[in-house]
């Protein structure tokens, strides 16, 4: 069931994600060149000159990832991207945000992350030192949403209008409804639903929803119409 | 005024109720005949559920939902710090973690805890309850554990003060834990708990009586395994560490059953079908996409005990569903009125794409895909009289190839059998009327 090649077609549920680790990351930044056969490329020219016009509101990197031309990246030497991670437009990231004596990322988000419209991604501040922000893998984050988490693990889905506080961690497989206020220092435990004002659970979420969710955000990349996620759907 | 906005759902229905009432010897007829077999208890809420939420036990080749699943507790964590409890732990502690883990008494977010002088101070990371200075904490020990002791030495003393309580908390909002009881643990652990005491104390050795609120202390979870209830075998088995996601095993229905998605009517005229302009004028045409889930390809029966609707291609078969989840696949997956944004993989996609030739539009398939098709189905508006929702049951007669390879079978590798599975969806449109107005030519 799993194709050879996987970085190019990551196959079948969960296959990947131990190798969107740190160093996984750190090897595809957004201005990384990948090392890409020579008939490729020249494939890729030929298109690539009435494709630009029709896509030009998306920049697309090399490794997949996708940037709204209108998204406001800043600092990008200080951020990492796993590849086939689409960022909305007006989606603001401070990388510019490091600390002053590293070179080291201070964002560092894996593959199939969505990163929607309006939504920031702030390094959190403690004692007047900026630390870290790491998002894994199938990570979707709503419009509007603001995100100074220490980590957000893979396959979890935040909504709209959400508020992540400063150095929170959401473990993997969580789903954040939209309005949703994680107060700082709040751990999310995975199969989790969390809802409002501050977030509290509301639901243990099935076996499916990692794949659920791997499924959706790997369905929004490709330009696919998800439609609501089922967990959030109304009965 | 605007119509009324277009909604489906699809829900599945678990048949382990109506078996539990009458135990057919065995339920191989189901598959055959919808009509007449339509289970009472078809449209009861309880008894349908979202194809996300079921489990599919392949020996029994059925549903299994939370009602006809067994669970077993295999491991017991803090949901807050993450680590993980002993049963026996856990019994003694009331589920609760007894390491630094509390929660704020009003509004349940955590709680930190800082240094301050020979004790703690405790702030809420949400709220500005802090903790009364009365309350003092020994740093050697562990403030979980302390906080419960402080429960347990006041329990006795606590229903004195439940007046005083009601009088000063009545503004409070509920209890954090009530939201979380629900998933306590399973029934048969959580018996050997006892209520856990409210979190107003008197202070110990005080002499006037004087009340605190304590911290609350945070609820264990539970990882559980499911079994099916019939033949006992494994749905699924999680990895008992607290931090792993991770499965021995899972039988969903989501990897067995197909799924169901219904798009309202285009203003287009939608197909080229003899069979469907004829009765066009009596009703609206949907359309019905099914996607496979299995690796095999599979002959499907659609019936339906909804008077109002019609299925024009009630026999299809579909292709064997790729696992593959590269973007490619993906895209391949769906009808192209799926895709909302234009990349080069899916205009690559589009331009590969095998049309579906005049004979498949004959049987009625409207469009088809590797491990897709999408039928029109008939929705007859009845003279004009609407409802704003319908329900459409929908019988799906299932069969498939399996290969089996058992030990035996060694020597014959390629054997396979023919497997059969009935059952029924439900999909409920809503804002129906608001779809018929708008599109009076149509009428
Ligand atoms: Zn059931
Ligand atoms: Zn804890
Ligand atoms: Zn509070
Ligand atoms: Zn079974």
């Amino acid at each position: 069931m799993v194709k050879p090649d996987e970085d190019e077609h990551g196959s079948g549920p969960s296959q990947k994600q131990e190798a969107a680790g740190n160093s996984a990351i750190r090897n595809n930044t957004v201005n990384s060149k990948k090392t890409q056969s020579a008939a490729q490329l020249a494939a890729k020219r030929a298109r690539g000159s009435q494709q630009q016009k029709q896509n030009s509101e998306y920049i697309e990197t090399e490794s997949g990832n996708r940037i709204s031309r209108k998204s406001a990246i800043q600092g990008s030497r200080y951020i990492v991207l796993g590849g086939k991670s689409l960022i909305e437009h007006n989606a603001v990231l401070r990388g510019d945000l490091h600390r002053p004596d590293s070179n080291g990322p201070v964002i560092a988000i894996g593959r199939y992350t969505i990163l929607g419209a309006k939504c920031s991604i702030t390094p959190p501040l403690k004692s007047e030192t900026r630390y870290p922000v790491k998002i894994g893998s199938y990570v979707h984050i709503g419009e509007n949403t603001s995100i100074q988490a220490a980590s957000i693990g893979s396959h979890v889905y935040i909504g709209n209008n959400c508020d992540i506080g400063k150095f929170a961690i959401i473990k993997e497989a969580v789903v954040i409804e939209d309005n949703t206020v994680i107060p700082p220092f709040t751990v999310i435990s995975s199969f989790s639903k969390v809802s409002g004002s501050p977030a509290k659970l509301v639901e243990e979420l099935p076996e499916s929803a990692d794949d659920v969710i791997e499924l959706y955000t790997r369905r929004l990349y490709a330009g696919i119409d998800v439609g609501i996620l089922p967990f959030l759907e109304a009965d | 005024m605007s119509p009324p906005e277009w909604r489906s759902k699809v829900r599945i229905f678990c048949a382990c109720q109506v078996l539990q009432e009458n135990p057919a010897p065995n339920n191989t007829d189901e598959s055959d005949a919808p009509y007449g077999h339509i289970p009472s208890t078809l449209m009861k809420p309880w008894a349908l559920h979202k194809l996300e939420y079921l489990y599919f036990c392949d020996h029994c080749k059925s549903t299994k939902c939370k009602q006809c699943v067994t669970q077993e507790v295999i491991s017991r964590f803090c949901p807050s710090c993450l680590y993980e409890v002993t049963e026996s732990s856990a019994r003694a502690s009331s589920n609760k973690c007894l390491r630094n883990c509390l929660q704020c008494p009003e509004c349940g977010s955590s709680v930190v805890a800082s240094s301050e002088g020979d004790t703690y101070k405790l702030n809420c990371n949400y709220c500005s309850w802090k903790n009364d200075p009365k309350l003092k904490l020994n740093k050697k020990v562990a403030i979980g554990l302390q906080v419960f002791n402080l429960y347990k030495e006041n329990e006795g003393s606590y229903s004195r003060f439940e007046q005083i309580r009601g009088s000063v908390n009545s503004s409070l909002p509920k209890p954090v834990t009530s939201s979380l009881t629900t998933f306590r643990m399973n029934t048969n652990t959580k018996q050997h708990f006892e209520p856990f005491p409210e979190p107003i104390i008197r202070v110990i050795g005080s002499t006037d009586a004087h009340e605190i609120v304590l911290p609350k202390l945070v609820e264990l979870r539970g990882k559980t395994s499911k079994r099916c209830k019939v033949c006992r075998r494994s749905l699924t088995k999680p990895d008992p560490r607290p931090s792993s996601i991770k499965f021995r095993n899972k039988s969903l229905a989501f990897n067995f059953l197909p799924s169901l998605f219904i798009e309202k009517p285009k203003n287009v005229p939608s197909i080229q079908n003899p069979l469907v302009t004829s009765s066009i004028t009596s009703g609206q045409t949907f359309m019905l996409t099914i996607t496979n889930s299995l690796p095999s390809k599979i002959q499907l029966n659609i019936s339906t005990s909804q008077s109002l609707v019609t299925l024009i291609a009630p026999q299809v078969e579909i292709g064997p569903n790729s696992d593959s989840w590269d973007e490619e696949s993906l895209i391949q997956a769906v009808p192209f009125s799926h895709i909302s944004r234009q990349t080069n993989v899916t205009r690559r996609v589009f331009m590969e794409k095998e049309r579906p030739n005049p004979s498949s539009t004959m049987s009625g398939i409207h469009d088809k895909g590797p491990n897709w098709v999408t039928v029109p189905i008939e929705i007859s508006t009845l003279n004009g009289n609407i409802d704003t929702s319908l329900d459409i049951p929908l019988f799906l007669s299932i069969s498939y190839e399996e290969s089996v390879d058992e030990v035996e079978h060694v020597t014959k590798p390629s054997s396979s059998k023919l497997v059969r599975i009935g059952v029924w969806y439900v999909l409920t449109i809503h804002g129906l009327d608001g779809i018929i107005a708008n599109n009076p030519e149509d009428l």
